[in-house]
């Protein structure tokens, strides 16, 4: 592994071991001036309605864990500004068919116990249970350190196709897990 | 997502980034980073979570809304 990927390692278990650090960075960066054509406030926020009772929808899970399938193409962790990409997640892969590429949190939680990011084992509980419609066919998965011109790309190209993906899977809401 | 037509629901487990960025709906938990659904494990935390994600799509009248939850870690 190489020094800078041991740092941002390191870095990440201290920003989840001492959250103070974490309000500290974050109160410090204007997150939406960094993303281009991104007003913040209610009167720019999209908002879809929900179309009917969450019993009769399709739910398709949202992550920026890094997760991925074990036969796809890892996040790049060598580009410092990260990777704007996203991999598909089957409804109903396995535990054991998913890893985690992120350098820039501590997953060493969800290593063991993947619902701690990416909760698919308790979404289909909750179908079985009548409490949603269904697990979408389809989830989706991003590594969250974004930063730079990838965020441009981000916004214009990839979070749109990852959009269009969902809704041609059938999926009428999506959870999203910031990780 | 939502231009898309999807309706969607965030958890957020740093509150000032969620406020800053002002998603459609959103559950604040107070949890570490890289814990957004609680411990390892903890089935009852994850589930809660998913409830409390539910509820709120369910609830919310209007872009912007962040309810938080006091669960113990």
């Amino acid at each position: 592994m190489s020094l800078r990927r041991w740092k941002d390692r390191m870095v990440a278990r201290l920003l989840t071991r001492y959250p103070g650090l974490v309000k500290k960075w974050a109160g410090a960066k204007d997150f939406s001036a960094e993303m281009a054509g991104w007003r913040a406030g209610p009167a720019f926020t999209p908002w879809t309605p929900l179309a009917k009772p969450v019993r009769e929808c399709v739910v398709a899970l949202v992550t920026t864990g890094g997760v991925h399938l074990k036969t796809q193409a890892p996040f790049d962790m060598e580009n410092p500004d990260g990777d704007p990409t996203f991999r598909e997640i089957p409804g109903d892969a396995a535990r054991d068919e998913m890893t985690i590429t992120h350098d820039y949190y501590d997953h060493r939680g969800a290593d063991v116990d993947l619902n701690v990011v990416f909760p698919h084992e308790r979404l289909k509980e909750l179908a079985e249970e009548g409490v949603i419609g269904g697990v979408s066919p389809v989830h989706l998965s991003f590594m969250g350190h974004i930063d730079a011109e990838l965020v441009e790309r981000l916004v214009e190209e990839t979070a749109p196709a990852a959009a269009r993906r969902l809704r041609e899977a059938g999926a009428e809401v999506a959870l999203l897990a910031p990780a | 997502m939502e231009r898309e037509g999807l309706a969607t629901v965030s958890v957020s487990i740093v509150k000032e980034i969620t406020a800053g960025l002002c998603p459609p709906r959103a559950v604040f938990v107070p949890w570490p980073l890289g814990h957004p659904f609680g411990r390892a494990g903890n089935l009852e935390q994850q589930r809660t979570v998913l409830y409390d994600m539910i509820g709120l799509i369910e609830s919310a009248e209007e872009p912007g809304t962040l309810v938080e939850r006091d669960h113990p870690w």
